[in-house]
C-alpha cells in the first residue's frame, strides 16, 4: 500500500502525527475527568494536582482513588493532573488564575497563601479529628488556630549509618554533635567520606540545628534562633567542612539513597521513603539514629516532613472539593494506608491507619516510628520561605566560609524578623 | 512627501508647485489602488507579530512596572500601592547587593575571556588551508547545546566531587587531593566551573561572527601592507585585521555584556541542590535572586522591582559602552 492509495498526503501524515504526539504528551500529564469516561454526566469536575511522586504505581493509585470517588458520587468527576518537574512554581502560578486546581498538595501554608485565598479553611472537616493527628503535622498548616490543610503523608528524616563501616572504624553511633564530627572524620578514608548532608554541605542541617541545641527558630511572631547555644553548635559543625569529612558534589542528592548504598558516605541524612531500596541493597548493614543533641540543654532531633492536601479558596467548587478531600484523606483509612505504604515508605499522619500499618511494626521502620514519636519536630507555619532564607544564607556563610557564628546569626535573625514582620496577620 | 520628478533646469516657484502637485496627485491615486492589497498583506503579516509583541511583551512589561510599585504578595493584582517600598526592600537586602556585585565581577571576567578566545579562534580557523569547514563546525557545535544540558555534564561528569570526576582525575595526576569543585566557595573553585561552561558554550558563536568580519576585509589591504613593508602576522593583525573588525568587536562585546548580565541557567543548574532550593548566597546572580523572590517566595512586587533594576543596569552599561567605543559611528567616519 502506498501513501497515495491510502489518501495519506505527506502533510496530512505530518499533521496527524503531530496531533498524535501532542495527544500522547497531554495524556501523560492529565487524565480524562473520571466521570466523563464512564458515560455518567457529572455536574462538577474537580481538578486535582499532585507533584510527581517518584515511586512506581503512585500515579495509577491517585487515578484509581479519583475513579472510586466518582463511582460513589456520580455528580462529581475528578481530573487528576500529575505535575512533573518544578511543581512549586507551577502551582504557584496556576493559583493566580481562575483556572487553578481545586485541590492540590503543598508542604506548608504560608500567611500569604491564606491572605490571598489560595487555600480555604478546612476546620469543618478536620476540626473534629485533630486529635488523631501528630500535632507537628498540623503546625505548618495552622494560622490563628484555623487549619488549612489535611496531612497526606509524613516523611521522616534522620541520620542513617552503615553498621559495618562504623565497627570497622571503631566508632559508636554518635549521640552528640561533637561525636558526630569526630565520627565523620574517622570514617573518612580513601574514596569514602564520613557524612553526606546534601551537595551544598548542609541541606540536612537546615531545619535541625536550633532544635538540637534546645532552642527554637520562632516563638510566635518573634525570631529567636540567634542564641549563644545555636552559634556554638554551628561553629562546631563548621569542623565538618574544615576536616573535609563531608561528601560534596555527588551525582545524586541527599533524598536519594544512592550515596549511602554505594558506600560513598558512611553516614547520611535521609528519609524513611528510601527504606525499601536500602533494605534491598544492603540488608542488615544499616541503622538509623536521630540528629544528635548539642550542648547541655540539647536534645536529639527527627524531622517531620511530608505533603498536605489543600483546597483552593478561589475554586468554584469549594464545598465539593472539601467533601472529596474529607473522603480521601479522613474517611478512607484503607486508601491512606495504601498511599503511604504500598509504593514508597511513609507514615500515615492519622493515628488510626498508622497504628494499623503492619510494615511499620518491625525492623528499622519500627525504630524510625518510635524515634518519630519521641523526637519528631517541625517548624510552624510562620517559618515561611523569606523568613527561612536569611537563616539559611547565614548558616551557609558560617559553615562554608568560616564567618563568625554569633555575629552572622544576629544579622540573619534581624533580616528574618524584618521578613516575618511583613507577613500578613492571618 | 514629494517624489523626485527628474526634471532639470530652472523653475519658478509656481512651476515647482505644479510639478510637485502633479506626480503627488497621481501618486495618491495610484497609492490608493495599490495600498489596499499591500495594506492587507502588511496587516496579515505584521498584526499577529505586533499583537503578540504588545500583549506578551509590552503589556507584561507595563504590568510588571505597576507591580513593582504594589504590595503584591501571592497575587499579581495591582492596586495596593506602596510607592518605592519594593525598591527600598531590595537595596537594603545585602544579598541583593551581593548579587549585583557578583554579576559585575562575572561580566568583567567572562566578556574579555570570550572575546579573546573567539577572536583568536576566528583568526586561526581563517588561516587554515584545509578543513576550515570542519573546524568551524566543530568549534560552533557547542553553541547548539542547551545551558541546562551543558551544566549537567559539567556538574555530573567533568567537575563532579568524586575522585573519579574528570577534573579530579587530572589534578590527581599532579598529586592533588580530589576537590568538591562546585561546593567549594572558599577558595572559590566553583568559579572555574561557572566560567568554563559558559566559555565552552558561547565561544563558537562569537567565533563565527568574527570569522564573518575577517572574511569581509579585502585581501588587497594585506597585499598593499606587505608591499609597503609590513611583515609579520602580528603586525598585520594589529594594524589591519583588528582595526577593521571594530564594528564586529563592538557588537560582540555588546551582546556578551547583555548575555552575561542575564546569566541564570548555569548558576541555577550547577548550584541548585534539589529540594533544598536554589543556589546558595555565593552563587546567586540577580536573575536567580529575583526568580527566588517571585516564584519561591511569591513576592511578585519585589521580583518585578528587581527586574527593572537589572534592566536599568544593563541599559546603563550598554549606553556607557557605546559612549566609550562609539557604536554606530563607524559608518560616518
Amino acid at each position: 500500500m502506498t501513501a497515495s492509495d491510502a489518501g495519506l498526503s505527506r502533510r496530512r501524515f505530518l499533521g496527524t502525527s503531530v496531533l498524535f504526539v501532542g495527544g500522547v504528551a497531554l495524556s501523560a500529564c492529565t487524565t480524562d475527568p473520571t466521570g466523563s469516561g464512564s458515560g455518567s454526566d457529572a455536574k462538577v469536575t474537580l481538578n486535582h494536582w499532585y507533584h510527581e511522586y517518584g515511586e512506581a504505581g503512585t500515579k495509577d493509585a491517585a487515578i484509581r482513588y479519583a475513579q472510586e470517588y466518582t463511582k460513589e458520587n456520580p455528580d462529581v468527576a475528578v481530573k487528576v493532573t500529575w505535575v512533573p518537574g518544578d511543581y512549586k512554581t507551577k502551582w504557584q502560578s496556576a493559583v493566580l488564575t481562575p483556572e487553578g486546581p481545586d485541590v492540590y498538595e503543598i508542604n506548608e501554608v504560608t500567611p500569604d497563601m491564606v491572605a490571598q485565598q489560595q487555600v480555604a479553611t478546612l476546620d469543618d472537616i478536620v476540626g473534629s479529628v485533630t486529635g488523631e493527628f501528630n500535632p507537628a503535622t498540623l503546625s505548618p498548616l495552622t494560622h490563628s488556630e484555623k487549619i488549612y490543610g489535611v496531612p497526606m503523608i509524613i516523611d521522616v528524616m534522620l541520620l542513617w549509618y552503615r553498621k559495618s563501616a562504623l565497627s570497622a572504624a571503631g566508632v559508636a553511633p554518635p549521640t552528640t554533635l561533637d561525636e558526630l564530627v569526630a565520627a565523620a572524620k574517622a570514617l573518612t578514608k580513601g574514596k569514602a567520606k564520613g557524612l553526606f548532608l546534601g551537595n551544598d554541605g548542609f541541606s540536612g542541617m537546615r531545619d535541625t540545628m536550633p532544635f538540637s541545641a534546645g532552642q527554637q527558630f520562632l516563638e510566635g511572631r518573634k525570631v529567636v534562633y540567634s542564641t549563644p547555644e545555636v552559634a556554638t553548635a554551628y561553629t562546631a559543625a563548621r569542623k565538618l567542612h574544615t576536616d573535609k569529612s563531608l561528601l560534596l558534589g555527588y551525582p545524586t542528592e541527599w533524598y536519594d539513597p544512592g550515596a549511602f548504598i554505594s558506600g560513598a558516605a558512611a553516614m547520611v541524612w535521609g528519609g524513611l521513603w528510601a527504606l525499601p531500596k536500602i533494605e534491598q541493597e544492603i540488608p542488615g548493614d544499616f541503622d538509623v539514629t536521630p540528629w544528635p543533641a548539642t550542648g547541655p540543654g540539647g536534645k536529639p532531633v527527627v524531622i517531620l516532613g511530608g505533603w498536605s492536601q489543600v483546597v483552593n479558596g478561589k475554586s468554584k467548587y469549594v464545598d465539593e472539593a472539601k467533601k472529596y478531600v474529607q473522603w480521601l484523606w479522613l474517611q478512607r483509612n484503607d486508601l491512606q494506608q495504601d498511599w503511604s505504604l504500598s509504593y514508597g515508605f511513609h507514615v500515615p499522619p492519622r493515628s488510626g491507619p498508622a497504628e494499623a500499618a503492619e510494615p511499620l511494626k518491625t525492623g528499622a521502620a519500627k525504630t524510625v516510628v518510635d524515634l518519630l514519636k519521641q523526637y519528631g519536630i517541625r517548624n510552624t507555619a510562620l517559618w515561611a520561605p523569606d523568613v527561612k532564607k536569611a537563616h539559611d544564607d547565614g548558616v551557609s556563610d558560617i559553615l562554608k566560609k568560616g564567618a563568625d557564628a554569633a555575629a552572622t546569626l544576629t544579622a540573619a535573625a534581624a533580616r528574618s524578623q524584618a521578613a516575618l514582620d511583613k507577613l500578613p496577620q492571618v | 512627501m514629494t517624489v523626485p520628478t527628474g526634471l532639470s533646469g530652472p523653475h519658478t516657484p509656481a512651476d515647482q508647485q505644479v510639478d510637485r502637485a502633479r506626480p503627488a496627485g497621481l501618486g495618491r491615486a495610484r497609492r490608493r489602488r495599490v495600498d489596499w492589497s499591500a495594506w492587507r498583506a502588511f496587516l496579515v503579516l505584521t498584526v499577529p507579530l505586533v499583537a503578540g509583541l504588545l500583549i506578551f511583551k509590552y503589556v507584561a512589561m507595563a504590568w510588571g512596572l505597576l507591580l513593582s510599585f504594589s504590595n503584591a504578595r501571592g497575587t499579581i493584582a495591582v492596586g495596593d500601592w506602596v510607592g518605592l517600598d519594593n525598591y527600598r526592600t531590595l537595596f537594603t537586602d545585602p544579598r541583593f547587593r551581593d548579587s549585583l556585585v557578583l554579576i559585575v565581577i562575572f561580566t568583567a571576567i567572562i566578556v574579555p575571556l570570550t572575546f579573546a578566545f573567539s577572536l583568536g579562534l576566528a583568526v586561526l580557523v581563517n588561516r587554515l588551508r584545509g578543513g576550515r569547514a570542519l573546524f568551524r563546525t566543530t568549534f560552533f557545535l557547542p553553541a547548539a547545546v542547551s545551558y541546562v544540558v551543558a551544566s549537567l555534564v559539567w556538574k555530573m561528569s567533568l567537575f563532579s566531587g568524586l575522585p573519579s570526576g574528570v577534573a579530579n582525575s587530572l589534578t590527581g595526576l599532579f598529586g592533588r587531593e580530589p576537590s568538591a569543585w562546585i561546593a567549594t566557595v572558599d577558595p572559590p573553585l566553583y568559579w572555574i566551573v561557572l566560567i568554563t561552561v559558559r566559555l565552552w558554550l558561547q565561544v563558537g558563536l562569537y567565533m563565527i561572527l568574527f570569522l564573518a568580519g575577517i572574511q569581509d576585509i579585502p585581501g588587497e589591504l594585506y597585499e598593499a601592507a606587505r608591499v609597503d613593508g609590513a611583515s609579520g602576522e602580528w603586525r598585520l593583525f594589529k594594524h589591519i585585521t583588528f582595526p577593521l573588525l571594530r564594528n564586529t568587536s563592538v557588537a560582540v562585546t555588546l551582546l556578551l555584556v547583555i548575555n552575561a548580565f542575564q546569566a541564570f541557567d548555569e548558576f541555577y543548574n550547577l548550584l541548585s541542590t534539589g529540594l533544598a532550593g536554589g543556589p546558595g548566597p555565593d552563587g546567586r546572580p540577580p536573575l536567580v535572586y529575583l526568580y527566588d523572590m517571585a516564584l519561591g517566595q511569591q513576592n511578585y512586587g519585589v521580583g518585578s522591582a528587581g527586574a527593572f533594576v537589572v534592566t536599568l543596569l544593563i541599559v546603563t552599561v550598554t549606553l556607557l559602552q557605546s559612549r566609550v567605543v562609539g557604536f554606530g559611528k563607524g559608518d560616518s567616519e
